[in-house]
């Protein structure tokens, strides 16, 4: 009996920070989404259900083809503290499960990129997290993504 | 039975010294003697009176028949079973309250969503690009500085 308890404590112990992983960054954001002082955007997965389905030249093909693999947005920024929310975020991150990818230290600005495996070639969530003294920009993408897609994506549209 | 003998079972019957077989010898030789003893007959007279008075059959509505209720017995494994899930779902719902809080859409338009989204990935986009650069710039200068070494 006390054994049966002490094994249900221990699975329930193993198991809570698995469930809570599965949240990602999302607790986070949700911190910051009423606060007036940051910008919060936020795209859900119907709602890039919906542009996948949008039949528009607007868009560059290549773009859409991104856009339809991705499965939600988020994105959070501020104008002013960069530098506080950045380290903020920074203790944060360590125990999602994501890896650092890139990371780039400027005078007085830093930028972090992030990725979590899915197991084969594509990445099923990149973060971005940039700080310097006026600007603070969290952004979380999911979905079934790749840094050669994204990196292509700026040449293809400033062109 | 003579007079004498009748009269010390009297005597005794009123001592209370009787056995119950003399009373009953008593009771039916005084019923043969029917003008003697007029005390003595009143009173088993009175007796046998009462006795043919049946206590009417009465049934208090208060009172209720309870039979004794058989009690389950619950094993204390399955009590911990049934904690065990309750605590597995309160947590379920505690940390999926925090999913829920965020998915409110900011955009409530698909081309506009899109254009946006299109917008933070070409920044997303252009930072990765920079980094890159960066890291190509780096080796660039580390193959000029091998090649410095390779000369001497």
């Amino acid at each position: 009996m006390k054994n049966f308890v002490l094994n249900l404590i221990f699975m329930f112990a193993v198991l809570s920070p698995a469930i809570s992983q599965t949240g990602s960054l999302d607790t986070y954001f949700s911190k910051y989404q009423d606060d007036e002082t940051f910008t919060v955007v936020n795209i859900s997965s119907s709602m890039f259900a919906a542009i996948a389905g949008l039949e528009s030249d607007s868009i560059d093909p290549e773009a859409k083809a991104i856009l339809d693999n991705i499965t939600g947005m988020k994105i959070l920024t501020k104008q002013s503290n960069g530098e506080t929310y950045f380290n903020e975020v920074l203790n944060l991150i360590k125990s999602k499960g994501l890896e650092e990818m890139m990371s780039i230290k400027e005078k007085g600005a830093n930028m972090r990129i992030y990725g979590k495996s899915d197991g084969s070639k594509y990445l099923k969530e990149v973060v971005l997290l940039r700080g310097d003294k006026d600007n603070f920009v969290l952004m979380q993408v999911q979905g079934k993504l790749s840094i050669e897609q994204l990196s292509q994506l700026s040449r293809t549209l400033n062109n | 039975m003579e007079n004498k003998d009748l009269d010390i079972l009297v005597q005794k019957y009123v001592e209370a010294q009787t056995t119950p077989e003399e009373e009953l010898v008593l009771k039916s030789a005084l019923t043969e003697r029917k003008d003697e003893y007029d005390d003595l007959q009143a009173l088993f007279g009175y007796f046998s009176q009462q006795k043919s008075i049946k206590t009417p059959q009465f049934v208090n509505p208060a009172f209720q028949e309870s039979t004794p209720v058989k009690r389950k017995v619950i094993s204390m494994q399955w009590v911990a079973a049934a904690a065990a899930i309750a605590i597995m779902v309160v947590a379920f719902f505690y940390f999926n309250q925090s999913n829920a809080v965020t998915s409110a859409d900011t955009f409530t338009d698909p081309q506009l969503a899109a254009e946006n989204a299109l917008k933070a990935l070409e920044i997303l986009s252009s930072e990765i690009n920079r980094g890159q650069s960066i890291a190509a710039d780096q080796l660039k200068e580390f193959e000029n500085l091998n090649k410095y070494l390779n000369i001497f």
